[in-house]
């Protein structure tokens, strides 16, 4: 898949329209408020940024973060010593610490990145907040449903700038895709699919055998929830980002079918959610067969929004028609024969739609195999627009509200699962934001 | 009339098409009011029914110049499909005789007639209009041809059967589809018609055009040629596909 290499928020915005209004577009992802207008106004100022928990993750922001001229990585912590020895010698001026809390008490820090254990994103976001930090944290929020509300009436409270990673919220096929849906592209939105498949074992390889729980947290409930929380999460957003509600009922059934290696979190789940007015999220995601990879669909009456492919389906497609053609000619300045009298027949068979790509020109495809990242999915422009955030001081709207949602209803998910039954979505974790 | 519309007009200001575009929408509704024998309030509905004997001066015109193509065509161009002489009308009222109108095989031509004038009055020199891709009008030449250029294509195999050039012309096509066939009826017998067949014709009227397809769709070889001595600036081309 050819790409486009672009890492400039600025590039972001304007592919967008947004450095000249934008007004769809913010109505769609009312987030990119915080970093549409003041954009460029302390272009020379520098946000000093501490990277706390040096992992693979952590070391991709740090590669993403030298692209970024408003930032710059002034401190780095881990306490597992060849991690912070490796960001370290990515950043050598940086400042080291093993504690994280000893790292807050640096009033040189404008803001965090929090690239740990999902168990211990709660705790450090709380503390971090309370040490007048602003914050950018993986997804998702929080290990438990209590945490997640924990953060979320801290953030309320307080002033301090908070991104969640939800990179899909800042990918332009993404953004364009849900605005297309909203302006009625793919008619009435009647249900959602989404998947993620992949055939590893979700393991790193532990030098000795008392780090195994350390280094592989992702399989023990103590610091992951699984599936749910580390993939599904994005996706959930995404469902709701379309639908514009919230479900109110999750069922579910989740196993560990193939890697019965001593894990305790499924390595397969099947969770279907339903909104109030009977619309459905599947939701499915195994990782010992990779053929169906990772897919964000949004069903239409009119057509399917396939935004991890950056393309949409109509159920009647006139796209390809002469006319279509005609207007390409013309645009390219060219001359040929069209089509008359083409049958009108209408795709029965997903091989016999046509794709149609939400941009124009080439777009990055996540496949969704690598357990890091993915080249421009929008972690790079989440990550610049939290810089600029750590200099403006602008909250991104919705951000947190969307991450929290999206975390709470993995959870919920996972509680389904785990007790077999139909969960309705608990009155002490709804907050204003959600629409029903 | 069931099928979808497009209309590409070169060198002509946003707002002008946007007015362009609008009354040409008026039109063609206007005529869907009358003519659409499947809608119950249409002007036709209402008479095959028996509701209504009044009779429109606008639909009065079009029984006329259906009057006219029966008796051109020799009786294979027939809106009722049946027998023609059973309709009498004059100012102000029709009577059906007992047998239902379907301007099926000449609406798209008469809206394409409609739209030809509209479009020189406006004095556009290059358009290309589509009407569910089997009337087609092309106005002028191409932005970059000589000509505008359509391609045919064999309903059952895909393979490209022509490439048409069109120039201040109008092309109808006609035929059976895999998906869709029967849907022409001889009049003499009351018989679909399910020839593999598919009709051409390039003529400067799109009436013309339009009922000349349906008639040669039906039209024995005798017939044919009868047909292009009354129609003798259309072009046909009939393919047993």
């Amino acid at each position: 898949m050819s790409k486009e290499v672009d890492l400039g928020l600025r590039r972001f915005l304007k592919n967008l329209g947004l450095m000249t209004g934008g007004a769809a577009i913010l109505t769609t992802a009312p987030w990119l408020q915080s970093c549409s207008r003041t954009a460029e106004e302390k272009e020379k100022e520098t946000a000093r940024l501490a990277l706390i928990g040096c992992g693979s993750r952590g070391q991709y922001h740090l590669v993403m973060l030298r692209g970024i001229s408003c930032a710059r990585v002034v401190a780095l912590c881990d306490d597992w010593q060849p991690n912070l020895d490796a960001a370290h010698a990515m950043v050598p001026t940086a400042r080291t610490y093993t504690d994280y809390r000893k790292l807050l008490e640096d009033p040189d820090i404008d803001g965090v990145i929090i690239a740990t254990p999902l168990g211990l994103h709660a705790r450090m976001t709380l503390d971090a907040m309370a040490a007048g930090k602003h914050v950018f944290c993986e997804k998702a929020m929080a290990l438990t449903l209590e945490e997640c509300k924990q953060v979320y009436e801290a953030y309320r409270r307080g002033d301090r700038v908070l991104f969640y990673c939800m990179q899909r919220m800042y990918d332009e096929k993404y953004i364009q895709g849900i605005r297309l849906i909203r302006e009625g592209l793919i008619g009435d939105v009647v249900g959602m699919r989404c998947h993620w498949f992949r055939n590893a074992d979700w393991r790193r390889e532990v030098p000795s055998p008392e780090l195994e729980r350390r280094i592989n947290w992702r399989l023990y409930k103590e610091f992951s929830a699984g599936l749910m929380t580390e993939l599904a999460c994005h996706q959930l957003e995404v469902c709701n980002w379309a639908a514009d509600r919230i479900p109110t009922e999750i069922i579910g059934l989740g196993d560990i079918v193939y890697w019965k290696d001593g894990r305790e979190v499924y390595d397969s789940v099947n969770v279907t959610y339903r909104y109030a007015d009977g619309r459905k999220i599947c939701y499915e995601s195994l990782i010992s067969n990779k053929f169906n990879g990772m897919e964000d669909q949004i069903l239409g009456k009119d057509g399917t929004m396939d935004l991890t492919r950056g393309v949409f389906y109509l159920e009647e497609d006139h796209l390809n028609s002469g006319m279509k053609q005609l207007l390409e000619q013309i645009k390219t300045k060219t001359f040929a024969a069209i089509p008359a009298a083409g049958p009108s027949w209408r795709p029965e068979l997903r091989s016999a739609y046509t794709p149609h790509p939400i941009l124009e020109g080439a777009v990055s495809v996540n496949a969704g195999q690598s357990m890091v990242a993915a080249d421009n999915d929008g972690s790079d422009i989440i990550l610049e627009a939290f810089c600029r955030s750590c200099l403006n001081g602008q909250r991104a709207e919705n951000v947190v509200e969307e991450a929290y949602s999206a975390t709470v209803l993995c959870l919920l998910g996972n509680l389904a699962m785990e007790e077999q039954r139909l969960i309705t979505f608990p009155e002490e974790y709804k907050i204003p934001y959600m629409k029903f | 009339m069931g099928t979808r519309f497009d209309l590409l007009v070169c060198a002509v200001g946003a707002r002008a098409a946007q007015v362009l575009w609008s009354n040409i929408c008026n039109t063609l509704e206007q005529m869907d009011r009358m003519l659409d024998r499947f809608n119950p309030v249409s002007e036709v509905a209402r008479l095959n029914t028996g509701r209504i004997r009044s009779l429109s001066a606008e639909l009065q015109e079009v029984l006329d110049i259906c009057a006219g193509y029966w008796l051109r065509t020799g009786g294979l161009f027939d809106i009722t499909r049946k027998d023609f002489t059973r309709l009498h009308w004059q100012v102000g009222t029709l009577d059906t005789g007992g047998v239902d109108m379907d301007f099926g095989g000449i609406a798209k031509g008469l809206a394409l007639r409609q739209i030809q004038d509209m479009l020189e009055r406006w004095g556009i020199t290059s358009a290309f209009v589509d009407f569910g891709g089997s009337s087609i009008l092309a106005v002028g030449r191409h932005p970059y041809g000589p000509c505008w250029k359509v391609s045919l294509q064999n309903p059952y195999t895909g393979e490209n059967l022509a490439e048409v050039p069109l120039l201040d012309c109008s092309l109808s096509t006609s035929g059976n589809r895999p998906e869709y066939s029967g849907h022409i009826i001889r009049p003499a017998d009351g018989q679909p018609c399910e020839e593999r067949r598919l009709v051409t014709v390039t003529a400067p009227d799109p009436l013309d055009a339009e009922v000349l397809s349906t008639a040669l769709m039906l039209a024995t070889p005798r017939q044919r040629t009868a047909l292009k001595e009354q129609f003798p600036r259309a072009e046909t081309q009939i393919y047993d596909v």
